[in-house]
């Protein structure tokens, strides 16, 4: 049990993944059994309008990952922090281990995400339906959802870490402050392949993929620069949660 | 491996309240020190500079020569443990183990195994279904198997039943005298302890009135018995703590040096010398407007 060599920053991530997989596991069980049973539902019992078809329930219910994302973004700070600094782990490496299992999150729930698409479209296919979906960019795609995905992680980060380390006054207002970044950079991805998804009309000047890829990955940055700074100095609190 | 502790002029604030004001000490490595002092001296707020949980407001304070705030090479050699713990209340025993077992260099898995076994933990339990009594010894296993060279106990054995406490102290004194390193042990079960430790801290309104050997500080108090007005004569000069008296009888307790010449004099006068408990010492010296000075 005892790794003396490997670094701290990855033992924190290894450590937090292992807390959090079964609760990602768990969100997308429920998550798919939901999406199958509406399925299951429209085409069985109801009357499915040709908007329906054209968007996919997928396309309606990414949000949906985002937001569990958010939350435990918000929860990482609170719940662990004071346990891994108890045992001799910093600040430092407390913020990179959990930003790293927080990206890993983040890619498994992108990549599900993504892949989500092309299986939805099977099943209409397979069902009946009249949906297409032509060559999905799903590389560009999946990168898109896992810059998103890891934003609205970090975002969460600043709200329990804003909560953590200031009272309520200010932890409230870094509450609204956090979702400035995550709304920039869904209007900035809103441009690229995931609109190609969902199928509806956007007419905001368009960015190149590269470039969104920056924006969105120097606001994460920036977000990650945020967490670090309210945490560095931070004092630990009596447990939490 | 033994890491010696430096604390210089170390203040610590919470706003405008002073917690902790200009202490300054050294702490040898391999000893076992009790820190003392009323609710509110300052205690945790001190351990929690030294275990990294806050950086002080001013001063400085070095573990093994170095600063210890957001420095791993220190913060990897201390285990700071406290009654409520640490530990995520969804977490089982085990996890926490787990955790331990994991961010903790010198952690001792077969030790560890053997605490389990002495406190009886459940390791399947989540920590939110413990009683506050294994709570703490969970917490004492963990300081315990840490092996860390600084381990810091902030009232963490609290909550154990007295044989669980009897216990601990047991197992610390027997893994010191295997693996010396540097304990630090804040408590107010003060009679129970005050046997293992090698030198005392008090803490009184954020300032430190002593750091003395044990020993010596138990030296330094002593217990005057006899006739009210023999007592009255012989205190003067002497730095008396308390008084208590029962018809005509009275009874003193002094801090300081009585010197053999007047330990003689007690004697020829009939009076009774008596040792003082460190508990009683720490009471009076803590008594609002007592001084050790």
């Amino acid at each position: 049990m005892n790794t003396p060599n490997k670094h701290s920053a990855l033992k924190v991530a290894g450590s937090l993944w292992s807390s959090y997989r079964m609760t990602l596991i768990w969100f997308w069980a429920i998550f798919v059994v939901v999406f199958l049973g509406i399925n299951f539902l429209l085409l069985h019992l109801g009357e499915v309008d040709s908007d329906m078809w054209s968007e996919g329930i997928w396309a309606g219910s990414v949000y949906s990952p985002k937001i569990f994302l958010f939350v435990i973004g918000i929860l990482v700070t609170p719940i662990s922090l004071a346990s891994y600094v108890s045992f001799g782990i910093t600040r430092k490496h407390f913020v990179w281990g959990s930003t790293l299992m927080l990206a890993g999150l983040s890619l498994v729930c992108a990549i599900l995400t993504a892949a989500g698409f092309p299986i939805e479209r099977l099943i209409y296919d397979m069902t009946g339906g009249s949906g297409s979906l032509n060559q999905p960019p799903l590389l560009e795609s999946s990168l898109e959802f896992f810059v998103l995905c890891f934003g609205y992680c970090l975002a969460g980060c600043m709200i329990g870490n804003g909560f953590y380390r200031h009272d309520w006054r200010i932890g409230t207002i870094i509450c609204l402050l956090a979702l400035l970044p995550i709304i920039l950079m869904e209007a900035i991805v809103e441009s690229g392949s995931l609109i190609r998804f969902m199928s509806y009309s956007f007419h905001s000047p368009s960015l190149a993929p590269w470039l969104e890829l920056i924006l969105t990955l120097a606001i994460a940055a920036m977000m990650l620069a945020l967490n670090f700074s309210m945490l560095r100095k931070v004092t630990i609190r009596r447990k939490l949660v | 491996m033994t890491l010696s502790i430096e604390v210089k002029d170390v203040t610590v604030r919470y706003g405008k309240t002073t917690a902790v004001d200009r202490i300054s000490f050294h702490l040898e490595g391999g000893k076992i020190y009790g820190l003392l002092g009323r609710n509110g001296s300052g205690k945790t707020s001190l351990l929690s500079v030294l275990a990294s949980f806050q950086p002080q407001a001013e001063g400085e304070v070095r573990i093994g020569g170095e600063a210890p705030f957001e420095n791993a090479a220190v913060t990897s050699q201390v285990c700071f443990i406290q009654e409520n713990g640490h530990l995520s209340d969804g977490y089982s025993v085990k996890d926490g183990l787990k955790l331990a077992a994991l961010c903790m260099p010198y952690w001792d898995s077969p030790y560890a195994d053997r605490l389990i076994e002495l406190f009886g933990l459940p390791l399947k339990k989540r920590i939110s279904e413990l009683s506050r009594g294994m709570k703490s010894a969970l917490g004492v296993t963990i300081g315990l198997a840490s092996r860390a060279p600084v381990t810091i106990f902030d009232e963490a054995y609290l909550g154990m039943d007295a044989p669980s406490r009897y216990a601990f102290y047991e197992e610390l004194l027997k893994d010191y005298m295997e693996q010396p390193r540097t304990f630090i042990l804040s408590t107010h079960l003060i009679e129970e302890v005050s046997n293992l430790f090698e030198e005392v801290l008090i803490l009184d309104q954020g300032k430190l009135l002593l750091h003395k050997e044990t020993e010596l500080l138990r030296e330094h108090g002593v217990s005057v018995t006899g006739p009210a007005a023999k007592i009255d004569e012989f205190k003067l000069g002497l730095n008396v703590l308390g008084e208590q008296q029962l018809g005509g009888i009275k009874s003193i307790t002094a801090y300081g040096e009585l010197g053999p010449e007047r330990a003689s004099r007690a004697r020829a006068e009939g009076l009774e010398l008596g040792p003082v408990p460190l508990q009683d010492l720490f009471v009076h010296l803590t008594k609002r407007g007592g001084s050790a000075s």
